[in-house]
């Protein structure tokens, strides 16, 4: 993503930072017309569920520092999520969808049932998530 | 029928029984009560509306977004509509705009709750993101849909 950055969002953990990522995509559809309304939706709904995996997973006892960045290309959107909470036990291969009578746990498996990828690391005491959804030309 | 702004939940809690009808401007003969309130998280709020009509059945109206930040409250507003002993809850969806995994949760634990006292829960007028989140999460089958807004007679 390096030199190719368009949008970034740092934030602190906390009851408005949803509302903030909303907001910035909001920000970055109206500045990207051509991305068609499929592929902002799947963002839109894999960006929400990830930032509030980090908010309710990665807390310590201060706020965790969260940097968004947002790539829009041609024919890719790509979102990275960086925070500085604690390292996360994540096995995206056997995620899946808990019992229908399950009131938590989908959140992972919704990110990547729409995306086109996603992913996650740990890498330099950060969490890293990489949400990619492709396969539109702008 | 009169709309009210509710300042505390308690208050929407107590009133939620509709067993007094001081809402209602002609107490005794309207039709469907009706109760507005909000949830402020901080900055996100989220206003909803709650009718019960003369069957019994309780029509909620959430608006906005329900997500994580809103969904802790909403479902505790759900499980104490099923402890007040209201056996039929429709959440009627169309004035959300979008919804997460979080706010199914919530729908989820309201159908519990409202299963484990002999009642159930249903949702009505889904727009198309949250449609295509309830089928993605393959939950159609349990929170099963209300032809129509869910309010009186159905």
């Amino acid at each position: 993503m390096s030199g190719d950055v368009v949008w970034v969002l740092e934030i602190l953990s906390g009851p408005d930072a949803l509302r903030k990522v909303r907001e910035t995509f909001d920000d970055i559809w109206q500045a990207h017309r051509a991305v068609p309304a499929s592929i902002r939706t799947e963002i839109d709904i894999a960006s929400g569920e990830i930032a509030a995996n980090i908010i309710e997973h990665a807390v310590v006892d201060r706020p965790v520092q969260i940097r968004m960045e947002c790539l829009v290309l041609a024919h890719l959107v790509e979102v990275r999520f960086t925070d500085d909470g604690c390292e996360l036990d994540v096995n995206l291969e056997s995620v899946r969808l808990p019992d229908e009578m399950q009131g938590r746990g989908r959140g992972l498996a919704v990110a990547r049932a729409v995306l086109g990828s996603l992913s996650y690391q740990r890498d330099g005491g950060q969490n890293r998530w990489t949400l990619v959804s492709e396969g539109f030309s702008g | 029928m009169a709309d009210r702004h509710i300042d505390s939940l308690s208050a929407l809690r107590e009133l939620a029984g509709f067993s007094g009808g001081d809402y209602c401007e002609m107490p005794g003969t309207c039709p469907v009560g009706v109760v507005v309130f909000g949830i402020n998280s901080e900055d996100d709020v989220m206003e909803f509306r709650v009718e019960k009509n003369p069957s019994g059945v309780v029509v909620v109206f959430p608006r906005g977004v329900l997500d994580a930040s809103v969904a802790p409250e909403f479902r505790g507003e759900l499980l104490a509509l099923a402890s007040d002993g209201n056996k039929q809850i429709v959440v009627n969806l169309s004035g959300v705009e979008i919804i997460d995994s979080s706010g199914l949760g919530a729908l989820i634990d309201g159908l519990k709750a409202m299963r484990k006292n002999g009642g159930d829960l249903r949702i009505a007028d889904l727009n198309d993101q949250v449609a295509a989140i309830v089928d993605l999460t393959k939950l159609g089958g349990i929170l099963r849909l209300v032809d129509g807004p869910g309010s009186v007679g159905e």
